[in-house]
């Protein structure tokens, strides 16, 4: 296990260099530059300020340069938030998202995971379509939809919680539902989906015939083998929940790094670009990893040599 | 019962903070602090917060003495010389002097400052030539007297050369500290500024907070001890903040929402003309535009009032590039004749010109739509085409984002028709018409090149009497009109919710209000 684990870790390594060599001139590709604004700048100033960002050297050289660069850990400068560098900015930000993306994955996984057992095992009966139609309802209204309501409700309407903002707990409260919801709506189906399968299959129909307790049966046999669609599906989607939400961020104005993933690429700020394109694959490429390695923990069929 | 105390103290702590802040919803966060990079109306808002120049705006945003309680020019109008109050302080406490101003000025131009609006202070002598790195930062024509008296030398006279000093990258900078951090200078803690306030702290894309400077001349009108600018990317977002009383202002609202707002707030709503025209450029040197009869019928065919009222509701239709209530425009802006006719007989003219070279709803040509992407651009764009069809112009679209866009146009990529808009970095009509002056290569899309135009430009420019000034650049503008390189649309117009709370806010054509101004009701 331990060495499958070093192994994948390697193997990073190169995927990673792949993502960023492609991203790195996928960009210079995109017509325009990050200077290129409503208003042009004389053609010497902007001659200037290329020089000084290192835009007027050969692309190669560039690239070397900044790989050079992010080996020794800096991202490099920002094109646009001139006064900073893409590590503070996405350091000031990626804390941010992650407290609002990890909070609402936990409460999804959590609500999920009980909602689809719970729906299981009375499937067919009121309990059952109560939960299906709120999954189903989840899954259909999706976080840009669901935010604003949620705002008028809540915000507008009774003044209960903030409308915008970031640092207090209630200014979390909006935010992390309209994240988690969808969520929610969407591991409860998956949950409920394997859950069925796993109390008809054998080994469980065997554990019941035996008479051991259903919360025993549950708890300790189904839920292993239940867990692992619902697994498959958290890792990606975890990684995209930690790097923030820019329909979320942008709706309550929450400082995140959500923005960046748009903002980045349509402002030709090209180390930003490559700061987030980093973040997301090393996260995917860790929650990929993660998933596979409680796999091997959740179904006992599993080995890795 | 020590808890409900608490409780009751930390309440009150809390609503007593509140009313002394102003909170200020802005359009974005500032790409920087160091007013030699800035070239956003969000940071300019802010820099006018932290900066005092040699001049300021007033609360209606009229120039009026700044740091310097007065000023001499001489009688051919290319010097300057300001005197400085002698108690304009930065936020240290260190006076404020000429030689801050002439080390600012300096660096403006200095190449490596990368300063994107130092085109702004070209009028000062040598400036272009020292910012292109041909004359070293000394030879600029700006020279300290005395602590207290500086003096500025133009190239030629520049009669709205006042107004170019409102412009943010003219403030001064404080040169010890500038000097002593280099970049971090704009960190806060670092940042030493004359301004109404001086920046306590920032924090990306959440808020950058001012405090009062009780150190700035006139601290004792200073009503707001605290201003928060809270950056919103959604328009929307910044109306549901405003709404649930979060912040103060939203400036620049969603034109999905303005009639709401308008029946909801009533005068919390404020729509003013803002300095600024959205048109679009026709290519001068394509081979069916060349002709300025078919470029005047496409102007003709456009219903301005129908794009105003559907698709950009508060945007004024436009008669004219220069817009509505400009400074030194005594005469305004021409008549343009067939502005005074109906719609309908209108169309008759523009499809009669265009009978007459040949192009008909039967006959029709193509032309070539170029376009930043957004909603209302492409509204815009649908419409105008729906309009030209009934000239025999049939259009197709080129849509980029906003980066590509205008990279495409300055390289002055082939083009027929091309969307564009201007806001006025100073209140003159020459900052408009310059758009079109055939030497100015990197603004002029439409390639347009008349030596009368230019003539009266350059004649303008010489003209010390404002009233002659006009005159000549009211030709200039008709010139253009009669040719129709740009077609006019819109006069921009500026957007704001403003709480009844906010007392002295007065909407100008420069959509500026500085916080120094402004105070809170109780």
């Amino acid at each position: 296990m331990l060495n499958y684990t070093l192994k994948r870790l390697l193997t990073m390594i190169p995927t990673l260099l792949v993502v960023i060599t492609l991203t790195f001139f996928l960009m210079r590709v995109a017509p325009g530059g990050p200077f290129d604004e409503e208003r042009p700048l004389a053609p010497a100033v902007l001659e200037n300020i290329r020089a000084s960002y290192g835009l007027d050297k050969p692309l190669i050289e560039q690239y070397w340069t900044y790989m050079g660069n992010l080996i020794q850990g800096d991202l490099g400068p920002s094109f646009v938030y001139r006064d900073k560098r893409v590590h503070e900015v996405l350091g000031e930000g990626l804390p941010i998202s992650m407290t609002l993306g990890g909070t609402a994955l936990f409460l999804a996984l959590c609500i999920g995971v009980l909602l689809g057992t719970v729906a299981a095992l009375n499937q067919n009966k009121r309990t059952d379509y109560l939960i299906v139609s709120f999954a189903t309802f989840g899954i259909t209204t999706p976080s840009f939809v669901l935010a604003p309501i949620l705002t008028l409700i809540f915000a507008l309407t009774f003044n209960l919680l903030p409308a915008t903002g970031w640092g207090t707990p209630q200014q979390m409260v909006l935010p992390v539902l309209s994240l988690a919801l969808p969520q929610i709506a969407i591991i409860t189906r998956l949950m409920r989906g394997s859950m069925l399968e796993a109390l008809r299959s054998d080994h469980v129909r065997t554990a019941r015939a035996y008479g051991l307790p259903l919360t025993s049966v549950v708890g300790k046999h189904a839920m292993r083998s239940a867990l692992l669609p619902v697994l498959s599906y958290v890792g990606p989607a975890a990684a995209a929940l930690l790097t923030g939400s820019i329909v979320v961020e942008q709706i309550f104005n929450l400082p995140g790094i959500g923005r960046y993933f748009v903002s980045s690429a349509l402002n030709r700020d090209y180390t930003m670009v490559m700061g987030t394109v980093i973040i997301i694959s090393t996260l995917i490429l860790i929650f990929n990893l993660i998933v596979d390695l409680l796999y091997a923990v959740l179904d006992p069929r599993v080995r890795y040599e | 019962m020590n808890f409900i105390r608490i409780f009751i103290i930390l309440v009150l702590l809390f609503s007593s903070a509140k009313a002394e802040i102003f909170y200020r919803g802005n359009d974005g966060d500032p790409e920087t602090l160091d007013h030699h990079g800035t070239s956003t109306v969000s940071e300019s808002k802010i820099i006018s917060d932290l900066y005092s120049g040699l001049v300021d705006f007033s609360a209606q945003a009229k120039v009026v003495p700044g740091t310097a309680e007065r000023w001499d020019i001489s009688k051919d109008g290319t010097l300057y010389t300001f005197y400085l109050r002698e108690n304009a302080k930065w936020s240290n406490g260190d006076p404020v002097t000429a030689h801050d101003f002439a080390f600012a000025y300096r660096r403006l131009m200095t190449p490596e400052t990368n300063a994107k609006y130092a085109t702004i202070l070209y009028p000062i002598k040598n400036a272009e030539k020292v910012n292109m790195g041909e004359l070293p930062p000394s030879a600029l024509g700006v020279r300290v007297v005395d602590d207290r008296t500086f003096e500025v030398e133009l190239e030629q006279p520049t009669p709205y050369f006042l107004d170019q000093l409102t412009h943010g990258t003219a403030k001064p900078l404080h040169q010890k500290s500038v000097e002593a951090l280099g970049p971090q200078f704009v960190k806060p803690g670092n940042m030493v500024s004359n301004g109404a306030y001086r920046l306590f702290s920032s924090t990306l894309n959440d808020r950058i907070v001012l405090q009062k400077n009780p150190h700035f001349y006139d601290a004792a009108n200073v009503a707001i001890e605290e201003v928060q600018y809270i950056p919103f990317e959604d328009r929307s977002t910044c109306v549901r903040a405003w709404e649930a009383e979060e912040v103060h202002v939203c400036s620049d609202l969603p034109a999905q929402d303005l009639e709401r707002l308008g029946r909801k707030y009533g005068t919390a709503l404020q729509i003013a003309p803002y300095l600024g025209t959205y048109y679009y450029a026709l290519d001068t040197t394509d081979a069916l535009l060349s002709d300025p009869e078919i470029r005047r019928a496409m102007s003709m065919v456009i219903d301005r009032e129908f794009l105003a009222e559907e698709i950009w509701p508060g945007m004024i239709p436009a008669t004219s590039l220069v817009p509505v209530g400009i400074n030194n425009y005594i005469t305004g802006s021409p008549e343009t004749d067939y502005f005074n006719l109906s719609m309908l007989d209108r169309e008759d003219e523009a499809a009669a010109i265009m009978a007459r070279k040949g192009i008909t709803k039967k006959n029709p040509v193509t032309v070539e739509i170029m376009y930043n992407s957004g909603e209302n651009h492409k509204n815009t764009a649908t419409a105008i085409a729906d309009m030209w069809s009934e000239i025999g112009i049939n259009v197709s679209y080129n849509i980029r984002d906003g980066a590509a866009h205008y990279a495409y146009l300055r390289d002055r990529g082939k083009m027929q028709v091309a969307r564009a808009g201007w806001i006025g970095d100073y209140s003159d009509p020459q900052n408009f018409l310059f758009l079109l002056e055939s030497h100015n290569t990197g603004f002029n899309y439409a390639k347009y090149n008349n030596p009368e135009f230019d003539g009266l430009m350059a004649d303008a420019a010489e003209e010390l009497d404002l009233d002659q000034r006009a005159v000549l650049l009211q030709k200039a503008e008709a010139l253009i009109m009669r040719d129709t390189p740009f077609l006019p649309i819109f006069y921009y117009s500026s957007f704001s919710l403003i709480s009844p709370d906010v007392i002295g806010w007065e909407s100008n054509v420069m959509n500026k209000n500085l916080t120094r101004y402004l105070t809170l009701a109780e």
